[in-house]
């Protein structure tokens, strides 16, 4: 085999140069190795928040669950019409599953009220009590860990049985078991028949809250009469509401400030903790998941005669079959409720899919003013290997002579200090990937969600660093090729 | 011939006045020659090398070398010609210091197209020749400066060139390692090899066979000269 000298050369006498000057060529290199391990740290936590972002989704019932609520604007807007408009009924219900029997694998239709769940003198407050169907923990991705779901003969029967979470099984049982114990329900009692399993899931610590994302429908919109009766269970939902407000995916730690002044506001009402703090936040650190564990569920019949004097739904949540079409099969669905409300569109469908843009449009705003930091510290560390390169021309001006004077032509001359350059920034691009390994390592051990480093992002962030190398080489380069050589022979 | 100039003119640009370094320069070298160019400095003596030594060109006149009009060559060519038909010795060795003994000799091998192997035979082949093949491995200054030139010397024959310019190769040596210098010279031309020397000093122009004195750019003097 033939091997070109020529071709060879400027990487032989690149990597001899760094070598030779090991604590300068490290220097130089700093920046791109800054630059190149931001980037990819950037990336990997970037893309560790979106997976993790993606399972609290798919925890939430996933991409295919469609939710169905009556709007607010109709309750202003129907006092025009000569017709009543409705909400939503089991009728409706019944219309869209017979309808759309072929995109729809399962509907759980849902009651809410506020309340609290009372056991002797313990007592928790919650945002929610939802009355439903056994389909409820199949449409949002439950799982029962101790007793059983509700059945339909519980529905049948009315029966006074409830599931409950995590979070009320500790606060009120402790280490007790409680299947077959009797707690009360907002003065009612209940017997629990089962409890749902203990959902865990860290939070992103690093600017999205990831409540805000993950939580699952508050109970409030559409239900503002009842809102109106000031019980210490509205307080909650008041402030509840309030938190509402701070715009979704606000900086953390807002949201955290706004928790406490609410809490300050509500002047500590029933159910916080001494310290003004709800007794709900110790369990809400670092679980994305944790208002899964704050449910309790009834029958729906048992809940519409105890607690609802109507024949409405509050909340449909639908389980399609797939995620493809989803915005078709959104508006045939529409188009029925349409058709049933004398063409008037009165309910809003919303699907995770939204959340998870608005996700997506908020991390894609992270990534633009990281990629803005890794792009500047790539800069800078360019600029330090042209300023490098430049002295260390003038230092070998002589070199230059010499090499010339021995029959290289400018373009070898060219192409050894480019080469040098990129040489640089490619090992420098490798220290970057090295280090990029130990902070994500570190981030992920500190933020406890798992940050990956992806081949994809190393090899942008080293293609960043070699294009980095190249484009402030070619000055330097162009000047050291331009050197004439009898001058640079004689140069002192 | 092996080196022919006629009428040869080289002018400067300086400050817009232009200068003229060289003044019809017209003379001839044969094969295996050993020509001296002498003359004070600022004679012109070293502009005349780099024109012979196509690290310049003329700015009217010919200049042939083995029968290439140098004039007409491209710069990348001129570098070609260079890598193949000239050696050059300069005053300070200009070796490169981080590079041993081997890797300075091999130096002008990089630029033409060969193997390692090639190169290998061919740089221990003009090691031989300056008689430093034990000092393989080390580097510029680890060597004397006797050393130091024969390195540049077995640099400027490695790839067999045509001729061989050696710029005041004993300025920067005492005499005694001086006339050691000159001796290798003499030895390489009586081996069949073209030397010019340039050069100041009369001494060390005495072992050569032919003088070529300028003086303020024009040739005054040719002891060898044939029409």
């Amino acid at each position: 085999m033939k091997f070109s000298s020529r071709l060879f050369l400027p990487v032989i006498t690149g990597v001899k140069e760094i070598y030779y000057h090991k604590l300068r060529s490290f220097l130089t290199m700093l920046g791109i190795i800054l630059g190149v391990s931001s980037l990819i740290s950037m990336i990997s936590i970037i893309n560790g928040a979106k997976q993790n972002a993606v399972k609290i989704m798919n925890e939430q019932g996933g991409l295919n669950k469609v939710t169905v609520k009556f709007t607010d604007d109709n309750m202003i807007e129907n006092t025009v019409g000569v017709y009543k408009y409705e909400k939503l009924s089991i009728e409706d219900v019944d219309e869209l599953v017979t309808k759309h029997s072929d995109i729809i694998k399962a509907v759980s239709p849902e009651l809410s009220v506020h309340g609290h769940a009372k056991r002797g003198s313990k007592q928790v407050f919650l945002r929610e009590v939802t009355g439903c169907l056994p389909s409820y923990i199949l449409v949002n991705q439950y799982d029962v860990s101790e007793g059983r779901m509700l059945c339909a003969l519980d529905d049948l029967s009315c029966a006074r049985v409830c599931v409950i979470g995590n979070i009320i099984k500790e606060e009120l049982f402790a280490e007790k078991n409680p299947l077959g114990e009797t707690i009360e329900i907002s003065g009612i009692p209940f017997r629990i028949i089962g409890v749902f399993s203990n959902y865990q899931m860290k939070n992103i610590n690093f600017g999205i809250d990831q409540r805000q994302l993950s939580g699952p429908s508050m109970p409030g919109s559409g239900e503002n009469s009842r809102q109106k009766k000031s019980t210490a269970g509205n307080r909650f939902t008041a402030f509840a509401k309030n938190k509402i407000q701070v715009p979704q995916y606000a900086i953390d730690f807002s949201a955290k400030k706004e928790e406490a002044r609410g809490a300050e506001a509500g002047g500590g009402p029933p159910g916080m903790a001494k310290g003004g703090r709800p007794f709900f936040m110790k369990y809400a650190e670092n679980n994305a998941l944790w208002q899964k564990n704050l449910t309790v569920v009834i029958p729906f019949t048992t809940m519409r005669i105890l607690f609802k004097d109507n024949k409405y739904i509050d909340t449909l949540n639908i389980l399609l079959q797939e995620t493809i079409n989803l915005n078709a099969s959104i508006a045939e669905m529409k188009n029925t409720l349409k058709a049933r409300r004398m063409g008037n569109e009165l309910f809003e469908f919303t699907t995770q899919a939204e959340k998870f843009e608005m996700m997506n449009k908020q991390l894609e705003m992270f990534n633009i003013v990281l990629g803005a930091i890794a792009a500047i510290s790539l800069v800078v560390g360019g600029i330090g290997i042209m300023n490098i390169i430049l002295a260390s021309i003038n230092e070998r001006i002589r070199e230059i002579g010499v090499r010339k004077s021995v029959g290289a032509t400018d373009f070898d001359i060219f192409i050894q200090f480019l080469i040098e350059t990129m040489i640089l920034s490619f090992i420098g691009g490798v220290f970057g990937v090295m280090i990029s390994v130990f902070t994500v390592q570190a981030i992920s051990i500190f933020s406890g969600f798992s940050a990956v480093i992806t081949s994809s992002s190393v090899f942008l962030a080293m293609s960043f660093s070699i294009i980095t190398g190249l484009v402030f080489g070619i000055y330097p380069s162009i000047k050291a090729a331009g050197l004439n050589p009898i001058a640079a022979l004689r140069y002192e | 011939m092996l080196i022919s100039c006629k009428n040869v003119y080289k002018n400067y640009l300086l400050d817009k006045i232009t200068v003229t370094a060289l003044k019809d320069i017209s003379f001839s070298l044969e094969k295996g020659s050993f020509a001296a160019i002498l003359g004070p400095s600022g004679s012109g003596k070293s502009t005349l090398m780099n024109v012979l030594g196509c690290l310049d060109t003329p700015s009217s006149g010919e200049y042939l070398l083995d029968g290439i009009d140098t004039g007409r060559l491209s710069k990348i060519e001129l570098s070609g010609v260079r890598n193949k038909k000239i050696g050059f010795v300069f005053q300070s060795f200009n070796l490169l210091s981080r590079y041993n003994v081997f890797h300075n000799v091999e130096l002008p091998l990089m630029y033409a197209d060969l193997t390692q192997a090639q190169r290998k035979t061919m740089v221990l082949e003009a090691i031989k020749l300056v008689g430093l093949e034990d000092r393989l491995k080390h580097r510029p200054n680890e060597l004397s400066g006797g050393q130091r030139q024969r390195v540049a010397i077995a640099r400027a024959l490695v790839n067999k060139p045509e001729v061989i310019f050696a710029d005041e190769p004993t300025g920067n040596l005492d005499s005694h390692t001086g006339r050691e210098i000159m001796k290798i010279f003499a030895r390489l031309n009586d081996e069949g090899k073209t030397i010019i020397l340039v050069t100041h000093d009369l001494e060390s122009a005495k072992i050569t066979r032919q003088k070529i004195v300028i003086r303020d750019g024009m040739i005054s003097e040719n002891t060898g000269n044939r029409p």
